[in-house]
């Protein structure tokens, strides 16, 4: 037998601390009620499995049991505390009671890489999954009911429709996506595409071009987001990080809910800057194919850039369209090889040209 | 007959409680949720074992297995309860589904809060005296129905009768042993406190709304008593508006400077200032509690309670 030590029992019967003697040895605690140790009166033993060990203040507490709720506690400064908290401190070899003996740097530092690890891994896997899923004839009929509830409100200019169909097929703009073009009366300088194929483009903007090319590059750009299915990608990834980020704001709100929302602002608009130069690119190739010279797509822009308001270059990271300065300039790079080549005029484009103006 | 006075001290340090939630983050996280309970358990453990009462600290003898079971189960009822939902709401029948949740609810939360205040105070103790509640469920869903229809009906008003009524009758069930809780606050008194909260911090741009937290703390805290035979001890709170005021500007300001990275600071702080605000005064002898409550393990209310995210109530 070990040495005994007098320490406060509680029963848990009565509230009361009692008086009492503690030894421990390799197996367990055993304890004794009284201030004098007899040898023939009842002792009551606990294995060290079924205890836990807890400081609160400058006092150690050892509950017994974790079926009933008697404990001993004693000052934290006992000559026997180190030896005691030794031997159950032995029991808790759980994944948890070693991170929770790691350093709060560390344990920072894995959570930031767990988040950043998490983050990442939903941002790809969501939208590679959804294209996966949602096949284009899906994406068709879709981009059908959204082109027919978009077109209510504008009026179609028939004629010039029909020329530019005939123009676009000319150009064969896409294998996956039957493209449809409609021309809608309006004065301004705009034109965008719907996922599946429909293309609208308004008076406004083959008022503003000079020529064929022009147009061609237009279409061949609107094509490219089809064909790349642009919008069905942001829906994806707006989907995916909308979710995470309302799965920590759920946690932690106010000042850093300001802080991830305007984070995430940024990065969409990073990425609408990368679909919209992919489209270039993917419009100018389609031009090269056309034997259209791809600097038709600089002179686009150049128009464009002439018929909408200035806005300070500084700026451009804050528009929802990137900065067109940045954009004619990678198409002139785009088209530095094609310097020298020659493309013969087109006389089939031409003539749907002149009969749209 | 002797006369005490008591207080409660929370000995946590927000560090301590840091790094805890971090350990609970990261193993919350890469088993997808599924160590939840267990992070509760923890997290709780660590409140109960770091407030000390007369000497002796709380201590929350719940745990993660208990609860994983009661999350499990809370978790497939509301599975599919959700799953109807959404089945209703893609066959066109949105009114149906969203009628049914509500009404689902409703009805549930009555039975959460009794799950949930059940096993909370069956594994609270404190000097090896469990803690109990006694309350009837179908009486507890009878006064929220009545609580419920009521406050729909005057449009709000009925609320503060609702809510207090609800107050009282959980906490009048609660048990200490062989003593027992009881509260006395009242729907006409508590709305009072909140019409007159509501324009005076109208009437002094925001500023008396400290005050105002500080009346309703105190309502809920002067009106709790503990008796036991004919010994009874009193609950007082000592907190000011200014201490209110203070608390929760300075929380605010750690929390910007921070971006968050100090919320367990400030809940340690908060913690801190409740506690010390609270005294107990009266003629109970504390040592002589005698336990009363037997061991109790269902957690599935306390897990429901958590899935519709409203906390413990008191």
């Amino acid at each position: 037998m070990g040495t005994v030590h007098s320490v406060d029992f509680f029963d848990g019967m009565q509230a009361g601390a009692k008086q009492a003697l503690m030894y421990f040895n390799a197996d367990g605690i055993s304890i004794q009620l009284g201030i004098e140790w007899d040898a023939s009166a009842t002792v009551l033993f606990f294995p060290y499995k079924q205890c836990s060990i807890q400081q609160t203040g400058n006092k150690l507490f050892v509950f017994l049991n974790k079926r009933s709720t008697n404990y001993f506690s004693f000052a934290a400064d006992a000559p026997f505390t180190q030896q005691l908290q030794a031997q159950l401190k032995q029991q808790d070899r759980s994944f948890a009671g070693s991170l929770l003996r790691l350093n709060a740097l560390s344990l920072l530092l894995m959570v930031v890489v767990l988040f950043g690890g998490v983050y990442w891994a939903v941002a790809t896997i969501v939208p590679w999954a959804g294209l996966k899923i949602i096949k284009p004839s899906t994406e068709i009929s879709l981009g059908e009911q959204m082109y027919q509830s978009m077109i209510r409100t504008e009026v179609i200019d028939e004629r010039r429709t029909k020329v530019l169909q005939q123009f676009a097929q000319t150009l064969r703009l896409s294998k996956d996506y039957p493209i449809k073009v409609t021309v809608v009366k309006s004065k301004d300088v705009n034109a965008y595409a719907i996922p599946g194929g429909h293309i609208v483009v308004y008076t406004g903007i083959i008022r503003a071009m000079q020529s064929s090319d022009e147009l061609a590059a237009l279409l061949g750009h609107e094509a490219a987001h089809i064909n790349g299915r642009h919008s069905l990608k942001s829906i994806l990834r707006s989907a995916a990080t909308g979710l995470m980020v309302s799965v920590v704001l759920n946690d932690i709100s106010g000042v850093f809910s300001i802080v991830v929302e305007n984070a995430e602002g940024l990065r969409t608009m990073h990425f609408s800057r990368k679909i919209e130069s992919s489209a270039d690119e993917a419009g100018m190739q389609m031009l090269v194919k056309n034997q259209i010279h791809p600097l038709a797509m600089k002179r686009l822009m150049q128009r464009l850039k002439d018929n909408t308001p200035s806005i300070p270059n500084e700026l451009s990271f804050l528009m929802s369209h990137p900065a067109t300065d940045d954009r004619i300039k990678h198409a002139t790079e785009f088209a530095i090889p094609y310097k020298n080549s020659s493309f013969a005029p087109n006389p089939v484009l031409d003539s749907l040209w002149s009969a749209l103006k | 007959m002797e006369y005490n006075k008591y207080s409660l001290v929370f000995k946590g340090s927000g560090f301590n409680l840091f790094k805890i939630q971090l350990v609970n983050i990261i193993l919350t996280t890469i088993t997808l949720g599924l160590y939840y309970p267990w992070a509760k358990a923890r997290t709780l453990q660590y409140f109960y074992g770091n407030t000390v009462f007369n000497e002796q600290p709380f201590v929350f003898t719940g745990t993660g297995s208990e609860m994983f079971k009661g999350f499990i189960k809370a978790f497939l009822l509301l599975l599919g309860l959700y799953g109807a939902v959404v089945y209703l709401v893609l066959n066109e029948q949105e009114y149906v589904g969203l009628a049914l949740l509500y009404i689902v609810l409703i009805l549930i939360i009555p039975f959460a809060i009794h799950g949930s205040y059940r096993y909370r105070f069956a594994k609270t103790v404190w000097s090896g005296i469990r803690f109990g509640y006694m309350g009837d469920k179908w009486e507890l869903f009878g006064l929220c129905m009545k609580g419920t229809l009521l406050t729909i009906v005057t449009l709000g008003i009925y609320g503060a009768w609702f809510s207090m009524n609800l107050r009282r009758y959980l906490l009048c069930n609660v048990k200490f042993g062989n003593a027992r809780f009881s509260y006395k606050g009242v729907g006409g008194e508590y709305l009072w406190l909140n019409i007159k909260g509501y324009f005076l911090t109208v009437f002094t741009i925001g500023l008396y709304f400290f005050w105002w937290q500080k009346d309703l703390y105190n309502y809920y805290v002067n009106n709790l008593r503990l008796t036991k035979g004919e010994q009874t001890m009193l609950v007082r709170s000592t907190a000011t508006g200014g201490d209110f005021l203070a608390l929760i500007f300075v929380n605010l300001v750690l929390f910007i400077f921070t971006l968050g990275l100090a919320t367990p600071w400030i809940i340690v702080r908060t913690t801190r200032f409740l506690m010390l605000n609270i005294t107990l005064d009266g003629t109970i002898v504390f040592d002589e509690l005698k336990q009363t409550e037997a061991e109790y393990d269902d957690a599935t209310g306390e897990d429901i309670a958590d899935f519709l995210d409203f906390g413990f109530i008191i």
